[in-house]
């Protein structure tokens, strides 16, 4: 058989086979399922940097003068550490809010394809387009006969 | 000439450092000067690449940038005057990371809208593959050439037919856009029809740990005992994978080039692959080559091209055409061209 056959034949066999009752493998669970998602208000709850000082600690045993020699470390540079978390909180906080800017316009998109197929618009489009009406518009515009009815407009005024 | 190649990072595994290390192989035997620089650099590679922080070009030093990665260190490179040669690896499209490391995808999708800021900056744009090279016309490039990869022949020959049951392999980093994961689903379905004592061999490293543990999850779920995953393993181990493949399978669904269709071409291992990015044209008349998605129609083409001895030899027989194409001697000849070409554009 010719490499350029292979698909060809192998398409056969398996319509054959799958006469035969093969192939009738239930797929639904055979792919990697992806880690869950953090939902938009976790999100939310993380986009604001507010570490825990209380869970800086050392986990030697005898290890409080190591817990507070951290903490004194952290103190003394605060200045630092305040810049970093209210820079990536700025930049969180704000691509929170084109996410939920986002969110929602396409929640206002979603109704309003609603409501246009309650009214079977989209039916109406697509027949208009059936009717290749969309091209005479486009030929018309090529034509600039468009901008001629809109000029004899302007004129009558 | 000096020629100067500069990278995001280095390894000893790396594809992109092979590469490079490859290039300056020839740089040298061209007589050409320079060194090699990266941002960062894994210690066993250090002898042979120099931190960038180093890097101090003369104004007529010829720079070589290969881009596979978000390198925003490397932006300072584009503001020196020196002539610039852009070596364009790809960078896998975010949408595949995005549900399992969406750091990796913040990186992946930075690096490619950075993209045309080199592909404007350079002096010649060159892709490793026609699919790449369209990217960086896409991405704006003034003028662009293919360099394919300098392709290594194994060191080792093509072995007989394997004897025993079949043995399906892939060769590829474990990620989400190569597919593992369809291909032990394909590959389940070929034991559980034609071939209940095959095997299926994935050989690469994993994304993260726990991409990888989800493939061998499911794995043991479809085909326990049946697939085999090894990472870390030397060039002679992988030819050896090579050597006792029956059928080489790629459902990768973004390749920028896909070395391992030449590596076996080289052994003489059949190949069937996805027609996704530069696989068509790496890959030529030399492969089967289908983008139907019925895991069904793979597992009947894997059978297929396991029992069909005439169709093996036929795309064998191709395979060994297909790396006439990518014979070193000429590769080499296209980046002299290039680097010359670049070369001869200094100070205008």
């Amino acid at each position: 058989m010719r490499p350029q056959d292979a698909v060809a034949a192998a398409r056969a066999a398996l319509a054959d086979r799958r006469a035969d009752g093969a192939y009738a493998d239930d797929l639904e669970d055979w792919r990697i399922q992806p880690p869950e998602r953090p939902s938009t208000d976790a999100l939310l709850e993380w986009a604001i940097i507010e570490p825990d000082l209380d869970l800086v600690v050392s986990t030697r045993r005898l290890g409080a003068p190591i817990s507070a020699v951290k903490r004194l470390l952290i103190h003394l540079i605060r200045q630092y550490t305040g810049q970093l978390a209210s820079q990536q909180t700025r930049v969180n906080v704000h691509l929170m809010g084109r996410l939920g800017e986002l969110d929602e316009r396409l929640a206002d998109l979603n109704l309003r394809v609603a409501d246009l197929e309650d009214l079977g618009l989209h039916r109406r489009i697509g027949d208009l387009e059936d009717l290749g009406l969309h091209r005479w518009v486009a030929d018309v515009e090529d034509l600039g006969l468009h901008r001629r009815v809109a000029d004899e407009e302007s004129d009558q005024r | 000439m000096i020629v100067h190649q500069i990278l995001s990072g280095a390894g000893p595994v790396d594809a992109v450092t092979s590469q490079a290390l490859v290039y300056r192989d020839l740089f040298s035997a061209w007589g050409f000067g320079g060194h090699d620089y990266a941002v960062s650099i894994d210690p066993r590679i250090a002898a042979r690449v120099r931190p960038f922080k180093s890097f101090d070009p003369r104004p007529d030093d010829v720079l070589v940038i290969h881009y596979s990665a978000y390198a925003p260190k490397l932006r300072s490179v584009l503001e020196l005057g020196n002539p610039k040669l852009l070596v364009y690896h790809n960078v896998t499209p975010a949408r595949w990371f995005w549900d399992y490391e969406p750091t990796i995808a913040v990186h992946c999708s930075l690096g490619r809208r950075q993209l045309p800021e080199f592909a404007r900056g350079v002096s010649l744009a060159a892709g490793v593959s026609r699919f790449n090279a369209g990217e960086l016309d896409a991405a704006g490039a003034a003028r662009t050439a293919v360099i394919p990869i300098l392709f290594t022949r194994p060191d080792a020959p093509a072995a007989p037919a394997p004897s025993g049951p079949p043995t399906i392999l892939f060769v590829g980093r474990l990620t989400p856009h190569k597919r593992q994961d369809e291909l032990i689903g394909a590959f389940s379905l070929y034991r559980r029809h034609r071939r209940p004592d095959a095997r299926l061999v994935l050989v690469g490293e994993p994304l993260t740990p726990r991409y990888a543990d989800s493939l061998v999850e499911l794995a043991d779920r479809l085909a326990p005992g049946a697939v085999t995953f090894r990472a870390g393993i030397s060039r002679a181990d992988l030819w050896a994978c090579y050597q006792e493949a029956s059928v080489f399978v790629c459902l990768s669904e973004h390749e920028g080039f896909c070395i391992p269709l030449l590596e076996a071409f080289h052994f003489g291992v059949p190949v069937i692959a996805r027609p996704s990015g530069g696989v068509v044209e790496v890959a030529g008349d030399a492969a089967v080559i289908t983008d139907d998605r019925d895991l069904a129609l793979t597992a009947e083409l894997i059978h297929l091209v396991v029992e069909d001895s005439e169709l093996r030899a036929e795309l064998a027989r191709r395979g060994r055409e297909r790396l006439s194409d990518y014979a070193a001697d000429e590769v080499a000849a296209k980046l002299r061209a290039a680097v010359d070409d670049v070369a001869g554009l200094a100070g205008t």
